[in-house]
């Protein structure tokens, strides 16, 4: 075991010294100059003073060789100085790290939508195999898939909001465990976490009926198990196994997601600190933001890959 | 010869696979549904201006923000644009985002992945890594990225959905090209004095594309929703084009008062997805069934 989590950590670290490298290297994609974001330069057909960009690119180190800024950079992600806005000139750490709580709620109360409906759904498929319930369900929860995030979010908005009026229609009201926080945080998750829902309903169907096959399976069903039995005990917790290494997937995908569906929400989070910060071309902001998100996500993939291998001994020997 | 040696020569004569994919679309529920969708979506795309009369971009202040009439069979927008004539205006960059950044992905990726998973060895290592390291950014978030630097704008939302793509089709190209590698056929025609050009493009790519073809028909859909995400976040085709995702970005302004606006361009984006989807899932299940769930 100890080996598998060495492996898996040096796998990991190389991984994000390549997302470093991706979040460090795209300030350099912008068309010209990377000065050229922060200021309109002669060459952008801009009138800035040729001395005052200079000061600038010297001031931000874009005037030392590439790998030196690489090297700077890596000092200052380690140190968790991420710069300061361009434009508000406020600490970029600071900003995220007082959105950062509102993301990983959204998303965790999404992955929550997510699986209560997947589990169901999948599992009744799976049981009634091929029969139009089954057919019904799946059509569903690739409905689900299909589903843009925002225009759900607009639509449950529209009708739970301003028709109903059950629900606040956008912000944050507060933590989860506040009814005002819970009550803002409804609609947000279930907009984000319906796509989840569709592809954990279809794993767990497929992953169930797998299980449901096999000859263990019949063993138990021959020795008088009582078919609920069968299915809870003996055939659901086999097939949860692939279901759970995709729970780490989905949890990136809900991250991403985030950034639409705080956009339709106002809801505080880091993804809609990151669409403002594109709009004002507030790139430190931006490359912060991904790499907060990218670096969260590979953590919970690691979690959940590590809680996989110490519950399912024979992943540690591939 | 050489490429009928992998078990399937038990088989009788085999039908062509367009009779296979015919057939299994009229047989489900949604099949030949989805495929009039998809069609319709095409056809707008190609021939928008014989099919609505209303220019897309003609305002008319008398007409702001109607709900649908016979005049204005889906509504006017806050413009007085006519809703219906945009969005099917709207499937030429749907379409157009979906099959260019796809294309773009399989180009890349499958090239690499094909390249990587033959030959392995350090350039495989290289390969692995890369795509471990694009796999890293979560969905949307490399899009976000590179639009952010340089710029919005239909190309760039193609080249960065196109991006997004790249290390799926990689991954499926090269576990494919490992098995191939292995097998008789492959060895047998290196044998014969192949050289590795000839082997990669007639043994290896042609029988990793089954999982290609199957891969990009879903991921078109992705890309699609993808890309009107990007256009709705204000990062991909500017106002006042009559894209999906941007016409929802502007419409939600006044959508408590006029719904229309953003309920059917949303609905378009939704049946066009939901029906490559279905036609995916069906492909899947007619070429290849390694690949059903």
């Amino acid at each position: 075991m100890l080996r598998y989590v060495i492996r898996r950590i040096a796998v990991l670290a190389l991984t994000l010294v390549g997302v470093l490298a991706v979040v460090f290297l795209s300030l350099h994609l912008a068309p010209g100059d990377p000065i050229s974001l922060l200021v309109p330069t002669e060459a952008a057909g801009g009138l800035t003073p040729r001395e005052f960009v200079e000061r600038l690119r010297a001031q931000y180190g874009l005037d030392r060789p590439l790998p030196v800024q690489f090297v700077k950079f890596l000092g200052r992600v380690a140190r968790l100085d991420l710069g300061r806005s361009m434009r508000t000139n406020r600490p970029v750490a600071h900003e995220l790290r007082a959105r950062y709580p509102a993301t990983i709620e959204l998303a965790v109360a999404a992955m929550a939508v997510a699986v209560g409906l997947a589990f169901p759904v999948g599992m009744l498929s799976a049981l009634r195999p091929y029969s139009l319930l089954d057919s019904t369900a799946m059509s569903v929860a690739v409905a689900g898939v299909s589903l843009p995030s925002f225009w759900t979010g607009f639509l449950l908005m529209l009708i739970f909001a301003f028709h109903l009026g059950w629900l606040p229609p956008s912000g944050r009201g507060g933590p989860a465990w506040t009814l005002d926080g819970l009550r803002t945080l409804v609609m947000p998750a279930i907009a984000l976490g319906a796509g989840g829902a569709g592809i954990l309903a279809r794993l767990v169907r497929s992953s169930l009926l797998e299980v449901l096959g096999l000859d263990y399976v019949r063993t138990a069903r021959a020795k008088g198990v009582p078919e609920r039995r069968v299915v809870m005990r003996h055939a659901l917790r086999n097939a949860l196994v692939p279901v759970v290494t995709v729970l780490g997937l989905q949890f990136g995908y809900l991250l991403s997601g985030a950034v639409v569906v705080e956009t339709v929400f106002a809801w505080p989070g880091i993804g809609r600190y990151m669409v403002g910060a594109i709009a004002r071309r507030d790139v430190f902001v931006v490359q912060s933001s991904v790499l907060a998100i990218a670096v969260t996500f590979a953590v919970v993939n690691l979690a959940v890959d590590l809680l996989y291998a110490a519950l399912d001994p024979r992943i540690r020997y591939d | 010869m050489i490429e009928h040696a992998q078990g399937r020569g038990a088989r009788p004569a085999a039908r062509s696979p367009w009779a296979v994919i015919w057939r299994r679309v009229r047989q489900h529920r949604l099949g030949p549904g989805s495929l009039a969708v998809v069609s319709l979506v095409v056809m707008c795309a190609a021939l928008a201006p014989y099919l609505v009369g209303s220019d897309p971009l003609r305002q008319r202040p008398d007409m702001l923000l109607e709900p649908p009439s016979r005049d204005a069979p889906l509504g006017t927008d806050e413009l007085g644009r006519d809703v219906l004539s945009r969005v099917v205006y709207g499937a030429r960059y749907s379409v157009a985002i979906g099959l260019v950044s796809v294309a773009l992905g399989v180009g890349v990726g499958a090239a690499a992945g094909t390249v990587g998973g033959y030959f392995g060895g350090r350039a495989d290592m290289v390969l692995t890594w890369t795509v471990d390291v694009l796999m890293a950014f979560p969905g949307v978030l490399l899009a976000i990225l590179i639009v952010s630097v340089v710029g919005s704008g239909l190309a760039n939302v193609m080249m960065a959905v196109g991006l997004f793509s790249v290390p799926v089709f990689a991954r499926i190209a090269r576990s494919s090209a490992i098995q191939l590698r292995a097998q008789e056929f492959v060895e047998a025609a290196r044998a014969l004095g192949a050289g590795h050009l000839r082997v990669l493009w007639h043994h290896v790519l042609r029988n990793s594309l089954a999982p290609i073809v199957v891969y990009s028909t879903l991921r078109v859909a992705t890309a699609i929703l993808v890309g009107a995400s990007l256009s709705f976040l204000g990062l991909g085709v500017a106002p006042p084009t009559p894209e999906w995702g941007t016409m929802i970005s502007t419409g939600r302004e006044y959508f408590r008062e006029a719904p229309h606006v953003v309920i059917f361009p949303g609905l378009a984006i939704f049946l066009t997805v939901l029906s490559v989807n279905f036609l995916g899932d069906i492909l899947r299940d007619a070429l290849d069934p390694r690949l059903r769930e």
